[in-house]
């Protein structure tokens, strides 16, 4: 036990260690080069030669790692609650249909209130987008929270959930199908997802709901441990099973809501990261995947922003086309070495 | 350390079955009432369907009775908070728990849960009766193993010491003996068996394992007919209620249980007389079996056309078979059988 845990200490040093790293380098990396000495100097002292380095490194690079760096965290504590609660290896942060759900709001938004208003220009509103994917997100987590109440078996929530996912779909589809070109557009972008819309004055708003998000994770972390042996095992421990199931899909809904609706849907992250963690640190306990799916989770949307920058080149690829070319090969890798699904249910 | 008479689980008047939506629901036995005391190992048996299951989950608290009321020391469990009965009752279910990463020792300190804080820590003495639990249940080698590494008797081993680290006064496992073998079957009961009698606890497990039911238990609850028939497994073979209960009618085969063993067999049509001879009681049983199997009653030697005398020259057993004066030697059952086969 005591050799476990100070494996663990040490992982953890390393991967914290990594992180800092990654943030520093993505911070360096970018359509401008701006050498180390100079990127260093400005953190540090708060002065540079050429002063418009500064607005590019606070303004721009700086709001776009932490996004990352939150979006990371968010969405791969959301994917392991969701993993551990549907005790499904390949659930992950958007199962509960929350992307659907803001992707239906943004498009009633961008591309619906054309329909009543057909003449006029309708002008992208950052605000506006993310309060309509929130909304969108939200009243699909709330349908699901009042079909939890009411129904015990958690197959039956899946797959409720995935089917308001189709639906929400579904009705995205006719609006596109109705929309103009312009605004098609738009919405397409929104859809790639992006770590650069955020604006730093927004960042303490991702921080906050992300603190809100993981203080629930950490409240439920008994609930979790126990709900991995199934309802049966947890409720016979003492858990109240469907009071944990709604703290943790609403501490999901706040991480993958939030996140959505800042950066637009962002996949594969969440349903990778959790494997990852659970291989690193060899162990299915909360208490330590928690924090280590955090840090991981971080860093590798890091990387696939420094990926995403395509270093030496001033186009940058959509961050949700990265992080599903580095992902999917880790959910390939799942399915191929956890064969037996049968047990899944 | 066996308590007496100390009322552990009373059943009033209970009717347990599935609740559908509002309506009353399908009620699979009741009302029946009766009593778990102190230090019992009870085996709940009935055929499938019977609602072995559903009577131990209504016990456990994970369903609803219809009608009635369990207490549990006395108290209605209704009014146990689910923490408080974590504390006096764990539960080992018939599924196949797989939790990639999850080691043995991880698992066993689940059990603690019901007594420790928000964040799960275990204090000095919960690790104490971890590590008793373990030892209890002879998992000290696999501790470290990864569940998924675990083959089936292993498994429920250590599922029963999470129980055990739970520390309660009752168990109750559903079919706990179920997907084992039988030297596996055999150790499980007797951990049962010694944890009712060394650390009286209260014990309820489903089985269909009627010979280790009745050695191994002390109270059988049989739900037969929409009721629970109760009483030592003897007094259930002496008054004909076991067998009456598990004799199979509607899946078409007719089991007759023996009264002398306790055992049941596939009752059959026997439809040709034979004789049977043999020094060896041994020889002679065996040989009967098989010739039971394949239609033959054993009868008197003047009673039968075929004649088999069975006999040991050179240290192997001989059997011969005489039919109108034609005699065969055959080397083994098998053989006899087939012989047999092309002769009616």
């Amino acid at each position: 036990m005591t050799r476990s845990r100070s494996r663990n200490t040490i992982l953890f040093a390393g991967f914290t260690l990594l992180l800092l790293v990654c943030f520093m380098a993505d911070l360096f990396i970018g359509s401008v080069h701006i050498a180390i000495g100079d990127l260093l100097s400005i953190i540090f002292s708060g002065k540079s030669e050429q002063p418009e380095w500064i607005t590019i490194l606070w303004d721009f690079r700086f709001p776009r790692a932490m996004t990352a760096v939150f979006a990371g965290i968010s969405l791969s504590l959301a994917g392991l609650q969701m993993q551990t609660v549907f005790r499904n290896p390949l659930a992950g942060p958007y199962v509960l249909g929350i992307s659907s759900g803001a992707s239906l709001g943004v498009a009633l938004l961008v591309m619906g209130a054309v329909m009543f208003l057909p003449q006029r220009e309708f002008h992208f509103q950052t605000w506006g987008v993310i309060a309509a994917a929130w909304i969108g997100s939200g009243a699909v987590m709330f349908l699901l929270l009042l079909v939890s109440l009411r129904i015990k078996d958690i197959m039956t929530i899946l797959i409720l959930g995935i089917l308001f996912g189709s639906i929400t779909i579904a009705i995205v589809s006719i609006l596109q199908y109705f929309t103009h070109e312009a605004l098609l557009k738009t919405f397409i972008v929104w859809t790639l997802g992006s770590l650069g819309n955020v604006t730093r004055g927004q960042l303490p708003v991702l921080a906050g709901t992300l603190s809100a998000g993981v203080l629930l994770s950490l409240v439920c972390v008994k609930i979790l441990n126990t709900l991995l042996l199934g309802e049966n095992y947890a409720r016979s421990m003492g858990v109240g099973v469907t009071t944990g199931r709604i703290l943790l899909f609403i501490s999901t809904s706040i991480l993958a809501g939030t996140i959505t609706a800042f950066c637009g849907p962002i996949g594969f992250i969440g349903i990778a990261v959790p494997h990852i963690g659970r291989l690193v640190w060899k162990t299915a306990d909360h208490r330590v995947l928690i924090p280590a799916v955090m840090i991981l989770g971080a860093i590798v949307l890091l990387i696939s922003d420094m990926i995403s920058q395509l270093p030496g080149s001033d186009r940058v690829l959509p961050i949700n086309s990265v992080t599903a070319l580095l992902g999917i090969p880790v959910v390939v890798w799942i399915v191929v070495r956890n064969r037996r699904f049968a047990n899944i249910s | 350390m066996r308590q007496g008479r100390e009322n552990i689980i009373d059943l009033h008047r209970l009717e347990f079955g599935f609740r559908k939506g509002r309506s009353r629901g399908h009620s699979l036995a009741g009302p029946v009432s009766t009593t778990a005391f102190g230090g019992e190992l009870i085996a709940v048996m009935g055929r499938n369907g019977s609602g072995k299951s559903t009577l131990l989950r209504t016990i456990s608290g994970l369903m609803k009775p219809l009608q009635g009321e369990i207490q549990i020391f006395n108290s209605p469990l209704a009014e146990y908070s689910r923490k408080q009965l974590a504390r006096i009752m764990g539960f080992v279910s018939t599924e196949v728990v797989r939790v990639p990463g999850l080691r043995v020792s991880d698992l066993v300190a689940l059990g603690r849960y019901p007594h420790t804080n928000w964040f799960g820590k275990l204090s000095s003495s919960d690790h104490e009766v971890v590590e008793r639990a373990l030892d209890l249940t002879s998992l000290q080698a696999l501790r470290d193993r990864d569940l998924e590494e675990l083959s089936d008797g292993e498994r429920q081993r250590a599922m029963i010491a999470r129980t055990l680290a739970q520390d309660t006064r009752i168990l109750i496992l559903d079919e706990p003996t179920a997907f084992l073998d039988l030297s596996h079957r055999y150790a499980i009961i007797d951990l049962l068996r010694n944890l009712a009698l060394e650390h009286g606890k209260t014990i309820l497990y489903s089985t269909h394992d009627l010979q280790i039911a009745l050695q191994q238990s002390d109270k059988i609850w049989l739900i037969h007919e929409q009721t629970i028939l109760e009483g030592a497994p003897e007094d259930m073979v002496l008054s004909g209620q076991l067998r009456d209960a598990l004799r199979q009618t509607d899946s078409g085969t007719e089991i007759e249980m023996d009264l002398q063993t306790g055992e049941f067999a596939v009752k059959r049509m026997l439809h040709h007389n034979i004789s049977l001879s043999s020094r060896s009681d041994e020889l002679r049983m065996w040989t009967n079996k098989a010739l039971e199997r394949n239609g033959f009653k054993v009868v008197e030697n003047k009673e039968a056309s075929i004649h088999v005398l069975v006999e040991t020259r050179d240290g192997h057993p001989k059997w011969t078979i005489e039919k109108n004066d034609k005699r065969i030697e055959l080397n083994s059952i098998y053989d006899l059988s087939l012989y047999l086969r092309t002769i009616v």
